[in-house]
């Protein structure tokens, strides 16, 4: 909410700078977002000045040379721009010195040529919030009225112009208001009493001490009500000279108060009020109009003008929308509203949307004589629901959807009613129309003395207690018991409900800098989990193997999915869809990391980067059919493409980043987690390397998949080396991760090595080979490990050989070569029965 | 003069010409020479002691003790020399064998690196666990009823609008905090409760100072007695943690509908002292000194009240709650001037904050 400052120190004024006021706002809970300067930071320098003559510059066709009267011993001559600029004109200037909003200061200069002694001023330049195309003109000389160039329209009025004042030489400030700070505050959505000046007014009071001045309109006297009936469907209805109100819908609309005023002559605002509304953002429009929204301001309370004489049968009714009702709303859109809406209406159909926005229909215009002013109080659920239905955001909307008390809307028609009266010339015709509720009781709190020190950890004397709660207008008693019974103002009723409520405004306006800072005296030890310290060591162990860890979008789509080229049905195509999302780009949650990994790639190799190496540990998500909330699982991807290991001159030739990269950080990480990864290479996903892909399995069951891309999809993403992958459930690594390891003796006899080599079919595994080597019954076998693959001379085709280093190793004596020997041939009878192997060589 | 004394005096005087002897030799096989000069079949010494038996028995004793101890002598020194000779050629040759350390080492090992998300992260846990906090994780497809209702969030709050929360069906949204843990922490664990929540939280906004999807850690402490006192005492103790130094924390009012009283956290501005840094002001907190970090404040009795468990009565208990952007603190420690740089992921990036 934008605030000028000098609205605000009209109620209350601690004698503090702009600054010195954002702090005590600020630190009470009134959160200063910005300061806005509306208009120049300092009138000095600014002044009337009369055109008397314009030519053309001599050596710019857009430039005109002015001579214009400032008041001073001769006139200036001032280079201008602007094509409206002419002789006759009573014109804003900016003489040498004065500094413009924004910071620029007027010196002496010369443009192409043409010395130039001062600014003709826009009232865009001037920062005075209204269109401008050209310079802003006060006045015409000759003109009857010298006040707004002539022209009658309300529309074209300069707000806050004071036409009597504008002669040669006055400072620009006597004429127009030039503003000055405007407070831009953030209303946090518990305090709706805070969107009213006058509110903001009572914070300061209770954050400064410095006196809250009454309200402008304390003394006014409202019309008495007149008697309501009940119609014939029960609904409660008034009339008065003029108009009649039925209130169909209670519930949703808890009171509705109107005054008709006759004889209304519409017409531009005053300066003031004109300046201020623009300074708190709005655009002037007519005396009528801009008293409703003046009110609103200073009251916090919404409300709305009707033309009498063109609402319809002169009868208003207020109801919820049936299906398909529409409404031309004040923005001039024809809007179909949801069923259950809180409409207005007439003889002739919706006028207003209740609480939100009002009707073309029915506007003030400059030749509206016959006004209704309208106040209600609605249920603020309804119009919150209302407001983002139809996405229609107004100054009302957004004050009367946080719920306002009914007894507020008296204040805005007291307020309305003095300025009525004062700037229209208007009085009420009749008694006040008032249906519904007019009060309810107060909120009524105990509030125990050790309450305060028991939830801040320190003490704040009852009798600043006391001083603070009435300070914002709260009753307080104090029973002498050590109890305080605090009474709740209507206006603050919607969030101090409760004890803690009141404790919160004692610490805020007492001032939250005097809070000792103590550390909880009992707290535990706090600990990582084993799980939690695996997680951490997973990605260290792939950092430290040179993978540069990303942080990827959770969001995805389904193009992603496509360029993977799964099927219909797949289980990664199970995503969670987002029902609003930002772009179609990001719709629905990533069922799997490689699209990310793949899109981070792109992007650096178009970037000239292309040896790529690629972590990600972050979430993915699986709808579960059955289950409102998704499967969630922590899952590890890699990718790695490129150059591994570069050639250096100790060790030449590269490295290529390959499938076999990616599985031998499988071994890794199931030796660092002490889990038991098996690679399973039967049909790969089509995504993979038909050749060169596989599944990983953890105790029979798949939790991933290893190996090359398949170069077709590699390519959609413009890499061009062959790139490896690896996508594993990190839950279910976590998951299987056996407890703290016990130490076991080991004995300390030497180990003894042999090599087997031995011929089979391609179409044998390795893994096939190990297992079986393991698996024949050979105590003494401690590990098999193949540490080559031959094909060519001496090997058949159709086969290859692999050689096999094996380890020996007895726990109570020192192994002879004779028993490992034996135990060799006893490994090869088994491979030559198993997997058809043949010893080479 | 005896013939004894004779012999005692040539032994001593043969013991310091090897000695001589052994001194200067500069090879080993110079000091081969040497030794089979003054011990070899042939030299003087042994034969010395093969003489030793034509003394008179009385004699015998003592010159065979001498001559046996300046063999023993002469055999050390030889030794040692020879330990030194073949330290000093071993030397030479490693000299020899100079490598060029100034070359490039091999095989180069590729550079890992963390994001900073996680490293950030990793700072604050650490920093947590040592206040006496453990680590939990929560989900981030979240229910409303976790996410808002139980969070004394009710149905009219801006935070709810389609235009802010991602929705997934009416009653499920993306967790736009991470906060819904606090009452699924509450349900599981029984007080007292310290725990960290980091994770992360998406909200509908994208520009330089937005993004979809950031990270948070979420805090909470809870037992009997836990002050607005003791969040300003762990909030200062992990300032100063994090950004170093000895320096202050505010508090300021502030509203969330899970905490009350409610208050916004600043830290004071850790690049300069007055907003002006060398004449110009300060980049860091733009001259305005403090650096907002963090939304904390006492749980409210209503969340309390959400558990439902008896446990958790806020006639029972009572604590804090806190949750800072982990974005924010990546921002303000590495001076990230946009938030976008953490999605792109670009290999340069990633190095440079390794
Ligand atoms: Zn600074």
């Amino acid at each position: 909410m934008r605030v000028p400052q000098e609205w605000l120190l009209r109620y209350c004024n601690p004698g503090l700078s702009t600054a010195e006021l954002e702090d005590a706002l600020t630190d009470s809970g009134t959160k200063v977002e910005a300061i806005h300067q509306h208009g120049p930071a300092s009138t000095d320098g600014f002044v009337v000045g009369l055109v008397l003559s314009r030519e053309q510059h001599p050596d710019a066709d857009r430039l005109g040379v002015c001579i214009v009267d400032t008041g001073g011993e001769e006139p200036a001559q001032i280079v201008c721009g602007a094509p409206n600029v002419g002789a006759g004109q009573f014109v804003p200037v900016a003489q040498i010195g004065a500094v413009m909003p924004g910071g620029m200061k007027i010196k002496k200069a010369k443009l192409r040529g043409v010395e130039s002694r001062g600014m003709i001023c826009s009232a865009k330049e001037l920062e005075l919030g209204l269109e401008s195309d050209g310079i802003l003109v006060l006045a015409t000389s000759g003109d009857a009225a010298l006040s707004f160039g002539g022209r009658p329209a309300a529309q074209d009025a300069i707000p806050g112009l004071d036409a009597s004042k504008v002669v040669v030489g006055a400072p620009l400030a006597s004429v127009l208001s030039l503003g000055g700070p405007v407070i831009e505050l953030e209303i946090t959505p518990n305090r709706p009493d805070s969107l009213g000046v006058y509110e903001v007014a009572r914070e300061l009071h209770a954050a400064t001490g410095a006196p809250l001045r009454p309200q402008k309109w304390a003394g006014v006297e409202l019309p008495k009500p007149v008697a309501s009936q009940v119609d014939a469907s029960g609904a409660p209805t008034a009339s008065v000279d003029g108009l009649t109100v039925t209130l169909t819908e209670h519930e949703r609309c808890q009171r509705f108060t109107a005054i008709v005023y006759e004889n209304v002559v519409v017409g531009p605002s005053p300066p003031w009020l004109a300046a201020r509304l623009v300074a708190a953002g709005q655009r002037p429009i007519n005396n009528v109009v801009d008293i409703t929204n003046y009110v609103m301001l200073e009251t916090g309370q919404p409300l709305h003008a009707f033309d009498l004489d063109r609402l319809g049968g002169g009868t208003l009714e207020v109801y919820a929308a049936a299906e398909g009702e529409e409404i031309t709303t004040l923005d001039e859109e024809t809007r179909k509203v949801p069923a259950g809406t809180m409409l207005i209406k007439d003889a002739d159909g919706p006028t207003s949307i209740g609480g939100v926005m009002g009707g073309a229909r029915s506007e003030v215009l400059p030749t509206t004589t016959r006004v209704a002013v309208e106040v209600a109080t609605w249920h603020g659920p309804s119009i919150h629901a209302t407001s983002w239905a139809l996405a229609v955001r107004s100054e009302a909307s957004s004050r009367n959807e946080k719920g306002l008390p009914v007894e507020q809307a008296l204040d805005a028609q007291k307020r309305a009613l003095q300025l009525m009266h004062e700037l229209a010339g208007a009085t009420p015709s009749g008694p006040m129309i008032d249906l519904g509720t007019r009060s309810v009781p107060a909120t009524v709190l105990q509030l125990p003395g050790p309450f305060c020190k028991r939830v801040l950890g320190y003490d704040v004397p009852e009798r600043r207690q006391i001083e603070l709660l009435k300070a914002i207008d709260l009753g307080v008693e104090s029973s002498g018991t050590g109890v305080l019974t605090v009474t709740i103002p209507p206006r603050r009723r919607n969030d101090l409900t409760r004890p803690i409520d009141l404790v919160e405004e004692i610490a805020r306006l007492d001032g939250l800098g005097n809070v000792p800072a103590t550390l909880p005296a009992l707290r535990p030890a706090g600990v990582l989990t084993d799980r939690q310290k695996a997680d951490r060591s997973l990605l260290d162990l792939l950092v430290g193997r040179g993978l540069s860890e990303v942080v990827g979008w959770s969001f995805g789509n389904t193009t992603q999915l496509d360029r993977l080229g799964l099927e219909a049905g797949h289980p990664l195509r199970a995503a969670v869809k987002i029902r609003n999302p930002m772009s179609s780009e990001l719709g629905q949650l990533r069922t799997t990391l490689l699209p990310s990994l793949l899109e981070i790639a792109e992007r650096n190799v178009s970037r000239g980067f292309k040896d790529l190496r690629f972590v990600e540990l972050g979430t993915t998500y699986r709808d579960q059919p059955g289950s409102e909330l998704p499967l969630e699982v922590r899952t590890l991807g890699v990718l790695l493409t490129g150059e591994l290991l570069p050639s250096t001159w100790a060790t030449p030739g590269s490295a290529k980043a390959d499938a076999l990269a990616a599985t031998e950080l499988i071994r890794a990480i199931g030796a660092l987690l002490r889990v038991d990864l098996e690679i399973e290479q039967g049909t790969p996903p089509v995504y993979l390397h038909p050749g060169r892909g596989a599944t990983v399995l953890l105790g029979g069951r798949e939790i991933g998949v290893v190996g090359e891309l398949h170069p077709r999809i590699s390519a959609q993403y413009d890499l061009t080396d062959p790139v490896a992958v690896l996508e594993l459930s990190a839950d279910a690594l976590l998951d299987a991760m056996p407890g703290r390891v016990q130490y076991a003796p080991f004995a300390g006899f030497p180990p003894v090595t042999q090599d087997l080599a031995v011929v089979i079919d391609d179409g044998v595994p390795a893994k096939a080979v190990v297992s079986a080597a393991r698996g024949s019954g050979s105590a003494l076998l401690r590990d098999v490990r193949v540490f080559d693959v031959y094909r060519g001379a001496g090997v058949d085709e159709g086969k290859h050989s692999l050689a096999l280093r094996l380890t020996f190793r007895a726990e109570d004596r020192t192994l002879t070569e004779e028993e490992a020997t034996a135990a060799r041939n006893k490994i090869l009878k088994t491979l030559q029965a198993q997997v058809g192997a043949v010893a080479r060589g | 003069m005896s013939e004894s004394t004779a012999l005692l005096e040539r032994v001593q005087a043969l013991q310091e010409a090897a000695a001589a002897q052994i001194e200067t030799t500069t090879t080993a096989a110079e000091l081969e020479e040497v030794r089979v000069a003054v011990l070899g079949r042939k030299a003087e010494l042994p034969n010395l002691l093969r003489g030793v038996s034509e003394l008179p028995p009385a004699e015998r004793g003592p010159a065979g003790k001498a001559a046996n101890v300046a063999r023993g002598a002469i055999e050390r020194l030889l030794n040692d020399r020879k330990a030194e000779l073949s330290q000093a050629e071993e030397a030479k040759k490693l000299v020899a064998d100079r490598l060029d350390l100034t070359l490039p080492g091999a095989p180069q090992l590729p550079d890992g690196a963390l994001h900073v998300i996680t490293s950030t992260w990793r700072d604050i846990e650490d920093v947590f666990t040592g206040l006496g906090f453990s680590v939990l994780a929560g989900r981030e497809v979240e229910s409303t009823h976790y996410n808002f209702d139980a969070l004394n969030t009710g149905p009219t709050h801006p935070a709810r609008a389609e235009t802010d929360t991602f929705y997934v069906s009416d009653n499920v949204v993306l967790r736009t905090h991470t906060s819904p843990m606090q009452v699924r922490a509450m349900e599981i664990y029984d007080p007292p409760l310290y725990v960290v929540i980091p994770g992360r939280v998406y909200r509908r906004d994208y520009d330089a100072t937005h993004l979809p999807q950031f990270h948070q850690v979420e805090g909470l402490a809870v037992e009997p007695g836990i002050t607005l006192s003791d969040l300003k005492g762990t909030l200062l103790a992990f300032a100063k943690a994090i950004f170093g130094g000895e320096l202050d924390i505010r508090l300021r009012p502030h509203f969330f509908p899970f905490t009350e009283p409610s208050v916004e956290i600043d830290v004071a501005c850790f690049n300069c002292t007055d907003g002006w840094v060398g004449g110009d002001r300060c980049p860091v907190c733009r001259g305005e000194q403090w650096l907002e970090i963090l939304g904390a404040g006492q749980i409210d009795p209503n969340v309390l009240r959400a558990v439902g468990r008896e446990e958790y009565h806020p006639e029972r208990v009572q604590g804090f709650a806190f949750g800072m952007g982990i974005e924010r603190i990546a921002m303000l420690r590495s001076g990230i001037p946009d938030l976008r740089l953490y999605i792109e992921n670009d290999v340069r990036f990633l190095e440079q904050l390794r």
